[in-house]
C-alpha cells in the first residue's frame, strides 16, 4: 500500500473538521490521534501540525507576515504596513510579527510566504556597491 | 587641485543619481539539501522549469538551473562550486531562462559554458544575451542543404560531402583521429567567411591547450571560439556546454552568417547528464541513462539548420563526435545519435594502424544529404569515385587468395590502390578544392595509371605546385562557374599532361 504522507493526514483532518462544533471537534481529534498511534505516525505529529497550519491558512486566506525594521515603528506606520500587505495579497486576515534589527541600518524588510520585499538601507547600499563596481 | 576634487565629487553624484534603486518583490526559498552539484530547495513554489536561480552565499552569487519541480520542493543543478553553498542559504528566483552572453567579441576566445573568459585575456564585453535552451527553427524557416562546406579532407569532400546546415556525426574508437578531422575542418574554413565554435565537453585541459596552439598557429583563432567544460568541471557545466555553444552560434545565425560547430564529444555529455539525472533520482533506463537521453541530443542537433533567404540565409553546421567502446556502434548513445544526424563518418582503429589516415571506413560512412552538397565540378569527378572505391574493396578482399586475375580486374585493383593512396592525407594539411578536383580528375581519366603507387604523393604535391603557377585560368573558371564543362576538362587534361611530361 502506498505510504500516506503527512500532508494527506493534515488534509484529511482539516476536511473532517470543517463546519463542526466544539463537541464533534474534540471527538474527531481524539479519533485522529488513535489513528496516528495505530499507524505508528505519532512521531511525525509536529510535521502534521505544521502542514495543518499551512492548509488552514491558505483555506481561510490568512498569511503570516514578518517585518524587520531598525527602530520600533509607531502605530500609524504599523497600520500603513498592514494596509499595504492586505492590498498586495488579497488576504482576509494577517498575523504580523514586528522584529527589530540594527543590522539593516534603516528602512524595512517585509516577509510573507515565500516572498520578500527588501527595502532596507543595507540592501540599497549593497546594490549601489555592485553598480559602482561595474 | 580644488577643481579636480569638485569634478570627481560631481561625477560621483551624477553616477549615483543615475542608479535606480528599484525595490521589487522577490521570491526567496531556502536550500534544504546540497551535495554532488545538486540542490534541493523548498519555498519557491512558483519556480519555472529551467529557470535561473541565484544562490546567495556569504561571499558571492552562484547560479543554478531548475531541473525538477516536485511537490513542495525544487531540484536544481548548481553551475559553479556547490561546496560554497550551505543548507539554509537563501535562493532567489530570477524569472529568467538561463542565458549566456553572445556577440562578436567572443571570437578568438576560450570561454566556459557560462560565457566567462578563461583564457586570461580579460572580460568579454557583449550586449546581447541568448537563451541556452531554444526551440529549433521550424519547417517554414528552413531550406534544403545545397551548399558545400569544404573540410579540406579529400576523402570526405569527394565521397561523404558535408553541406552547410548538415549534421554529420564523427564516430570511432579512442585514438582514431576523430578530433583531428574536426580541427582540420576548422582550419580549412580560413577565408571562407565561416565562424567556428569548438565545444569541448569533458576534455583534458592539456588537449585543449594543444588544439588552441594549433589553431593559433594556423590563424584559425581569428574566426573560432572554444567553449571549454573540462574534465574537472562539475557535471552541470558539462551538461549545458553544447547548448551554450549552440546559443553563441545562433547569434551569428540570426545575423545571416554561416557557423560550424563541433561538439567534442557527446558521449561524455550523455554521461554527465546521466550523473545529474541519477542524483536527481530520476528513474534509470537502459545503460542507466534516463528516459529522455534521446531528447537530450535530438533537441540540440535539431538546432543546426540552413535558413532560407527570407530568414537571413544563415546556417549552423554541426559535427558531433561520439566515442565508441571497442567499435561497438550498437550501444545506446551511438545508435541514438546516428539516427538523429544526417550521416556519419566512421573511423576504424584497424585502418588507422594500417597507415590509412584519416582512418575513414568508406563503406560504413555516409552522408544522407549526398551530392546536393557538392559543387558541380566536384560532382563530376567524385561521382565515379564512390563506385571505384567500393569495387576496389570487394576485389581486394577477393584478390587476397592470389589466384590468377584477368586484365580488367588487375586494372581495377591498380587504380583502387592509387585511389587509396590519394585518400591518405596528413593531419593539419587541408587540401583546397581545385587540387582535389585535379587529382581526382587525373585518377578517373587514367592519367595516374602509369605513376608508381609510392610516387603518388609526390605527384600530387608537384601537381598542386604546377597548377598554382600554370593553372590560374582553370582555378578561376572553376571558382566562377563551379562547373567542369568539356572545354575546361580538356584544358585541365592538357595541363596535367604537360606537368607529367615535365617530370
Amino acid at each position: 500500500m502506498q505510504k500516506i504522507s503527512e500532508k494527506k493526514y493534515a488534509l484529511a483532518l482539516f476536511r473532517s473538521l470543517e463546519n463542526k462544533d466544539q463537541k464533534h471537534t474534540e471527538e474527531i481529534i481524539k479519533n485522529f490521534i488513535i489513528l496516528l498511534d495505530k499507524n505508528n505516525k505519532l512521531s511525525v505529529i509536529d510535521k502534521i501540525i505544521e502542514e495543518f497550519e499551512k492548509i488552514h491558512n491558505t483555506e481561510n486566506q490568512i498569511i503570516d507576515v514578518e517585518t524587520i525594521t531598525a527602530t520600533e515603528m509607531n502605530d500609524t506606520q504599523k497600520k500603513d504596513v498592514k494596509k499595504f500587505i492586505l492590498e498586495k495579497t488579497n488576504s482576509k486576515t494577517i498575523n504580523i510579527t514586528h522584529n527589530i534589527s540594527k543590522k539593516i541600518l534603516g528602512g524595512i524588510i517585509i516577509k510573507y510566504g515565500d516572498r520578500i520585499i527588501d527595502s532596507s538601507i543595507k540592501n540599497k547600499l549593497n546594490n549601489l556597491k555592485i553598480e559602482l563596481l561595474k | 587641485m580644488e577643481i579636480t576634487k569638485d569634478f570627481v565629487v560631481e561625477q560621483l553624484k551624477k553616477q549615483i543619481s543615475n542608479i535606480k534603486n528599484n525595490i521589487k518583490e522577490e521570491i526567496i526559498g531556502t536550500v534544504i539539501e546540497i551535495g554532488d552539484g545538486i540542490a534541493k530547495i523548498s519555498g519557491i513554489d512558483d519556480a519555472m522549469m529551467s529557470e535561473m536561480l541565484e544562490f546567495q552565499t556569504e561571499k558571492e552569487k552562484i547560479y543554478g538551473v531548475v531541473l525538477n519541480l516536485e511537490d513542495g520542493q525544487v531540484g536544481s543543478i548548481v553551475l559553479g562550486d556547490y561546496r560554497k553553498i550551505k543548507a539554509g542559504d537563501s535562493v532567489k528566483c530570477t524569472r529568467k531562462i538561463l542565458s549566456i552572453p553572445a556577440g562578436e567579441n567572443i571570437i578568438g576566445r576560450v570561454v566556459n559554458p557560462l560565457g566567462e573568459a578563461i583564457d586570461g585575456r580579460g572580460e568579454i564585453e557583449t550586449d546581447k544575451f541568448y537563451p541556452v535552451e531554444k526551440i529549433a527553427p521550424g519547417v517554414i524557416e528552413r531550406e534544403s542543404v545545397n551548399e558545400p562546406i569544404q573540410t579540406g579532407i579529400k576523402m570526405i569532400d569527394s565521397i561523404i560531402p558535408i553541406g552547410k546546415g548538415q549534421r554529420e556525426l564523427i564516430i570511432g574508437d579512442r585514438q582514431t583521429g576523430k578530433t583531428a578531422i574536426a580541427i582540420d575542418t576548422i582550419i580549412n574554413q580560413k577565408g571562407q567567411n565561416v565562424k567556428c565554435i569548438y565545444v569541448a565537453i569533458g576534455q583534458k585541459k592539456s588537449k585543449i591547450a594543444n588544439i588552441l596552439e594549433r589553431l593559433e598557429k594556423s590563424g584559425a583563432m581569428e574566426y573560432t571560439t572554444i567553449v571549454l567544460a573540462s574534465a574537472s568541471d562539475p557535471a552541470s557545466l558539462l551538461y549545458i556546454a553544447p547548448y551554450s555553444g549552440c546559443a553563441m552560434a545562433e547569434y551569428f545565425l540570426d545575423k545571416g552568417e554561416d557557423v560550424l560547430i563541433v561538439y567534442d564529444d557527446l558521449s561524455k555529455h550523455a554521461v554527465a547528464y546521466r550523473e545529474l539525472a541519477l542524483l536527481l533520482r530520476r528513474p534509470p533506463g537502459r545503460e542507466a541513462y534516463p528516459g529522455d537521453v534521446f531528447y537530450l541530443h535530438s533537441r540540440l542537433l535539431e538546432r543546426s539548420c540552413k535558413l532560407s533567404k527570407e530568414f537571413g540565409a544563415g546556417s549552423i553546421t554541426a559535427l558531433p563526435i561520439i566515442e565508441t567502446q571497442a567499435s561497438d556502434v550498437s550501444a545506446y548513445i551511438p545508435t541514438n545519435v546516428i539516427s538523429i544526424t544526417d550521416g556519419q563518418i566512421y573511423l576504424e582503429s584497424d585502418l588507422f594502424n594500417q597507415g590509412q589516415r584519416p582512418a575513414i571506413n568508406a563503406g560504413l560512412s555516409v552522408s544522407r544529404v549526398g551530392s546536393s552538397a557538392q559543387i558541380k565540378a566536384m560532382k563530376h569527378v567524385a561521382g565515379k569515385m564512390k563506385l571505384e572505391a567500393a569495387q576496389y574493396r570487394e576485389l581486394a578482399a577477393f584478390a587476397q587468395f592470389g589466384s590468377d586475375l584477368d586484365e580488367e580486374t588487375k586494372k581495377k585493383l591498380e587504380r583502387g590502390k592509387r585511389l587509396m593512396e590519394i585518400f591518405k592525407q596528413d593531419q593539419y594539411s587541408p587540401s583546397n578544392i581545385i587540387n582535389q578536383i585535379a587529382i581526382f580528375f587525373s585518377l578517373i581519366n587514367g592519367l595516374l595509371d602509369d605513376v608508381e603507387v609510392n610516387k603518388i604523393k609526390e605527384f600530387e604535391s608537384g601537381l598542386s605546385n604546377y597548377l598554382e603557377i600554370n593553372g590560374g585560368n582553370i582555378a578561376k573558371e572553376i571558382k566562377k562557374t563551379k562547373d567542369l564543362n568539356d572545354e575546361l576538362s580538356e584544358e585541365l587534361k592538357q595541363t596535367i599532361l604537360s606537368y607529367k611530361n615535365s617530370i
